[in-house]
């Protein structure tokens, strides 16, 4: 008789939090904690799901560690579907790494990362694409990634892939069937044919779609970024604190003070977006500086908005005319802000921006924290950032790698006119691709790396 | 009497293997119960179609006699589905029935290894673990050091003609009885399954004008590896349909069909339904299509491709005169549905040996297949491991990526059928590369080697793949520019571009590939095979290396005294069959009846979690 291990390990947060939770889980989890309890006979008779108040001592030693609550569950009805046990102690590191070494000498063994939930799922407590979701839960910064993985956790998604894959079936039978008993019945072909790429596009579309709302919204994997740029000394590192509302950056009457990239996280509206201030772009010998230029072109490469500041007591270059070229001509999108008004009137620099560049001026250095610099950034942003709901199937790199790959398939038939076997193998890799997805077949490997990005004691 | 192999029934399975085993100068008998009938086709006068036409090539790359015969004997011939590609050709041929099976009978016979006996067997015995002899319904007993049994539609054959039922192997002659009890004895579990065919119509009596003329084509494609004369098409097919009134006349009698008024219980081939079945399952759909094609030259009568029916004759007459061009047809032999005995294949070895009795062979129609060629390849099979059974040679096995014959016998061997098994391109997950045109690269090298070829023909062989070869690698160094290929059809290129590289396009035909490289074009049948090969090898490559993925994982083991109750996930039902059957293999786990990939999922995750485990429990891992 094989015996499933018990596994221990702290639920919560790591950093000085109030409480502190341990899970436990397995065929043992109850008898090990009853043996770290004072009231053991409490604990033995508590029904399940209710709570108890304990002292817990760890196996050896008569001393309290801490005043305790403990709850159990009783197979199935638990998280992992096996018997468990919470215990909620004081919020101490120390405590909580005394209470799961304590489990241990009572037969538990560490829990590898992920592992209740990847136990909730082998024992059909929830699908992948729920175990998928709770991570996504955990680790959605936005309110839409929020929603969506919400979605997603309640099955709110599989009747599409259910769809999806029944459409692909009938199209597999129809191909099949017109292969097999092509002389038969009523396979009249070109009618069939054109019937089924007329439902392969209408997929493609559809799959396209989903691949594009995930690149709208930004939320698990990454921020919507903006980059603050300009030549150097104009005022950008000062317009990234005044953001920031902190004293983040150096800055200094001295060009060429900021050398190396720096990023924070603000929040616009409930947002979160990423803020990069840069090195100011100008032709230099200094090798630090050249790098450090050749990072500010690679971030306005990736960014989703581009700052561009100038100061108003300088003469335009043509430096900062062509930066700007550039950018709009890379279809990046971009505000100006005219800085140092204190020194100059910024209707000389206006013309720098032209029509097409909303600017706006400001004088860091007087007149701080002024709330419509923040309005017109938002303002800016706003459209970029998607706030519209706009629930995808698409939550994390996985799906949106095999979603490209369904892509990739569906494509491949539908360029296909005459070899209806050719047709019929695109669409048995789709099919394939679809029950990844819904993780009806799942390897190993694919297991392991899903449950890797989940944290111990999830 | 002693042989080294005995072959029981002389139908398209038992012709065979008496046929091959007899290559390797061993004493063969062919017994059956009328020699006259030997090679008799008992339903439609076809060989080949979809899938199958690709097993009559594999069997004579073998060394069988299928291919030769039909192409000697054929009337007239057509590459299916010839407007998609090559991949899923398939060849198929009208027989003249009477010449076929006299052709079959004088190949046979022109071998002096095989003795023929005719009778009936009616018992088989046994010695330790292995087949001893056969006795006969004349008391004979005939040892045997091997014997492949291929009793096709016989064993206590019955014979439905609406609601009245006769004993029958099939009409007109008698059926076999007492074996299938011989056979049980020795622990071998027998099923039943039924089948059935069409009426046949007096050609006299048709008016032709009322329906479609289907001719061959106009350059028949050879069956056969070793012919080399022309095909002629001898004869037409005719095509019509069936109508509503048609259909009313089913509906109408179906209490008078033994089919739906329950009397036959057992099942019958899904993929060749009865007319019966059509209609109700498929519904009107505008007519179904039937083809009336010739039973031969010398005959007038005519078969009605697509009416298979078990209903009364008097209601048989009345579906026959309704459909166009049939409206005074009279009916020659009418239709008739057979139930007869199988004995399920799961319990054969890869080789069609039985696992329970030692030197005995299963083929054909008992095994619970359906269609002449699926019988017949079975045959070549198991008349192989028979002869080095016989011989004390290592048997010939073949793989789901080698052959069709491959995807069969290990369908019917890990899978099992309820229902009469047919073949069909989509069986093969390598369909891509299981192609007509490149069987006798596939199969002949492996038949050469076991001693089933001559060395004459195996050199002939290479010769033509040589050759191949050659124009394959002339493609693959040659370049063609752009102005020795634009405006010379569709496609333009911008840079000089390889012609192997050009074909790959699903619009390039290799005739425009050679005349942009002022080459002169092979032969029609070398054309083909370097298309294929050209056009689909990236598809090819894709296929092989997901079944080498899956192959990887059906072989992964379950470990000794794995315990399958701790399987959350899986169906209590499902969980009762892993623990009757103990499977060592995935694989095994799946071919147990009933269970799914998505239950071999769970398990095989189960599986490395108890691995993963041990694991866990060695490291000493702080918090
Ligand atoms: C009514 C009917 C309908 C059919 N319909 C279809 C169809 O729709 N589609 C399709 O693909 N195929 C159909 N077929 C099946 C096709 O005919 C068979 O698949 C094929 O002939 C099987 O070949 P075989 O060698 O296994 O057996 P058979 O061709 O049946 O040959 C069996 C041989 O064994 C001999 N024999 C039997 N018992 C003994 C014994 N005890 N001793 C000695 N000799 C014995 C018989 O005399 C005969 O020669 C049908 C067959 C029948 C009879
Ligand atoms: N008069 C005036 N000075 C300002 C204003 N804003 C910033 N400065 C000064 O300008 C100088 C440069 O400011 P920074 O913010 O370091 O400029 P930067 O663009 O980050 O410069 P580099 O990092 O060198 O590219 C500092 O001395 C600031 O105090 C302003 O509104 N008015
Ligand atoms: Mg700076």
């Amino acid at each position: 008789m094989k015996v499933v291990p018990t596994i221990a390990a702290l639920a919560s947060g790591q950093v000085g939090a109030a409480l502190a939770v341990i899970r436990v889980s397995g065929p043992l989890a109850w008898c090990a904690a009853a043996a770290c309890l004072d009231k053991k006979e409490a604990f033995s008779r508590a029904a399940p799901r209710t709570v108890g108040l304990y002292f817990f001592k760890a196996p050896g030693n008569d001393a309290r560690l801490d005043q305790v609550t403990a709850i159990k569950y009783r197979a199935p009805a638990s998280f992992t579907g096996e018997d468990m046990v919470e215990i909620f102690c004081h919020g101490s590191m120390l405590i909580a790494r005394k209470i799961v070494a304590g489990l241990y000498k009572c037969g538990c063994i560490p829990a590898a990362r992920g592992e209740f939930s990847r136990r909730a799922f082998l024992n059909n407590k929830i699908s992948l694409l729920q175990a998928e979701a709770v991570n996504e839960i955990i680790l959605s910064k936005t309110e839409d990634s929020l929603k969506n993985a919400l979605v997603q956790y309640r099955g709110g998604y599989v009747p599409v892939l259910n769809r999806w894959k029944q459409e692909l079936k009938e199209i597999l039978e129809k191909l099949e069937g017109s292969i097999e008993f092509s002389e038969e019945d009523d396979f009249s072909k070109a009618n069939i044919n054109r019937l089924l790429f007329n439902k392969i596009n209408k997929l493609q579309q559809e799959i396209k779609q989903e691949i594009n709302k995930k690149t709208l919204i930004h939320g698990v994997d990454n921020n919507f970024a903006i980059a603050i740029i300009g030549v150097p000394n104009v005022g950008k590192s000062s317009l990234f604190n005044e953001l920031l509302q902190f004293e983040r950056a150096i800055v200094h009457h001295k060009a060429g003070t900021t050398r190396d990239t720096i990023s924070e996280t603000i929040y616009l509206d409930n947002i979160p977006v990423t803020l990069i201030d840069t090195a100011g772009i100008t032709c230099t010998k200094n090798a630090v500086e050249k790098i450090g230029i050749q990072r500010t072109k690679n971030i306005i490469k990736c960014a989703d908005l581009v700052i561009m500041v100038t100061s108003a007591n300088t003469k335009t270059t043509k430096q900062e005319a062509t930066i700007i070229d550039d950018i709009i001509k890379a279809g990046i999108p971009i505000i100006g802000i005219i800085n140092k008004t204190d020194l100059c009137s910024p209707k000389d620099k206006a013309g720098l921006f032209g029509e097409k560049v909303p600017c706006f001026s400001v004088s860091l250095k007087t007149k701080p924290i002024d709330i419509r610099l923040f309005r017109f950034i938002l303002k800016f942003s706003k459209p970029y950032i998607q706030k519209e709901f706009v629930p995808s199937i698409i939550q994390n790199s996985r799906h949106e790698h095999i979603a490209r790959k369904l892509l990739e398939e569906l494509t491949g038939a539908h360029k296909e006119k005459k070899r209806e076997e050719v047709v019929a193998f695109y669409i048995k890799n789709a099919l394939e691709l679809i029950a990844e997805f819904l993780g009806t077949t799942t390897s190993q490997e694919v297991l392991d790396s899903i449950f890797q990005k989940f944290c111990i004691g999830k | 009497m002693q042989f080294d192999v005995v072959v029981i029934g002389g139908g398209h399975a038992g012709i065979e293997a008496a046929w091959i085993a007899a290559q390797k100068k061993l004493a063969v008998l062919l017994v059956t119960n009328h020699i006259d009938l030997i090679g008799q086709m008992s339903c439609n006068p076809a060989i080949g179609g979809i899938a199958k036409g690709n097993i009559v090539r594999e069997i004579d790359a073998l060394g069988g006699l299928m291919g030769r015969a039909i192409d000697a004997f054929g009337i007239h011939f057509k590459m299916l589905n010839s407007s998609k590609g090559a991949a899923v050709w398939g060849n198929r041929a009208q027989a003249d029935k009477q010449r076929y099976r006299n052709g079959i009978q004088k190949m046979l016979m022109a071998q002096k290894r095989i003795c023929f006996l005719q009778g009936m067997v009616v018992a088989l015995n046994t010695k330790g673990e292995s087949i001893y002899s056969i006795i006969m319904d004349s008391g004979v007993e005939v040892r045997a050091k091997t014997v492949v049994l291929a009793m096709g539609t016989f064993l206590n054959g019955l014979c439905h003609i609406g609601l009245s039922s006769f004993a029958g192997g099939r009409c007109g002659e008698p059926p076999s009885c007492g074996l299938t009890k011989s056979i049980a004895e020795l622990g071998i579990k027998s099923g039943r399954l039924k089948t059935g065919t069409p009426p046949r119509i007096d050609g006299r009596t048709v008016n032709f004008s009322k329906m479609q003329a289907q001719e061959g084509d106009a350059e028949p494609w050879p069956f056969s590896f070793a012919t080399e004369h022309k095909l002629k098409n001898r004869a037409v097919c005719w095509i019509t349909k069936t109508n509503s009134t048609t259909h009313a006349i089913i509906r109408d009698n179906l209490d008078r069909s033994p089919l739906y008024s329950g009397k036959i219980k057992s099942s019958g081939p899904k993929y060749c339904p009865s007319i019966e079945d059509k209609v109700i399952r498929f519904g009107d759909r505008g007519g179904h299509t039937l083809f009336l094609e010739p039973e031969g030259l010398d005959t007038s009568e005519m078969y009605l491709n697509g009416l298979s029916t078990s209903l009364p004759f008097d209601v048989q007459e009345k579906l026959v005169n309704s459909i166009a061009g049939l409206e005074r047809a009279k009916i020659v032999r009418p239709g008739y549905a057979i139930e007869y005995d199988f004995f399920q294949p799961l319990q054969l070895k890869p080789t069609l040996e039985s696992k329970k009795v030692k030197n005995l062979f299963f083929a054909g129609q008992i095994n619970g297949t359906s269609g002449y060629e699926e019988a017949a390849g079975q045959g070549v099979l198991a008349g192989i491991n028979a002869a080095q059974n016989a011989l004390g040679e290592e048997g010939l096995m073949l793989s789901r990526d080698e052959a069709y014959i491959g995807v069969l016998i290990d369908d019917l061997t890990t899978k099992g059928t309820e229902e009469p098994y047919r073949m069909f391109t989509s069986r093969a997950e390598h369909r891509l590369l299981l192609r007509q045109d490149n069987c006798d690269e596939r199969l002949l090298p492996k038949a050469y080697n076991k001693g089933y070829i001559s060395r004459a023909f195996y050199q002939k062989r290479r010769k033509v793949w040589e050759k191949e070869k050659r124009e394959l690698s002339h493609l693959a160094k040659t370049n063609i520019k752009p102005k020795a290929w634009n405006n010379s059809g569709p496609g333009s290129i911008k840079i000089p571009t390889r012609s192997s590289v050009l074909l790959k396009r699903p619009e390039v035909t290799i005739g425009r590939i050679y005349r942009a490289i002022k080459r002169k074009l092979p032969n029609r049948e070398t054309c083909l095979r370097i298309e294929a090969n050209i056009k689909y090898e990236g598809f090819i490559e894709i296929e092989r290396a997901e079944y080498d993925k899956l192959k990887k994982l059906e072989n992964q083991a379950i470990p000794f005294g794995f315990d399958f109750n701790e399987v959350a996930g899986l169906l209590n039902e499902t969980k009762k069959k892993f623990l009757a059957n103990k499977p060592a293999t995935l694989k095994a786990a799946l071919s147990i009846p009933g269970v799914t990939p998505a239950d071999i999922s769970v398990l095989m995750i189960h599986i490395a979690k108890e691995q993963k485990f041990k694991n866990v429990s060695r490291e000493t891992v702080g918090l």
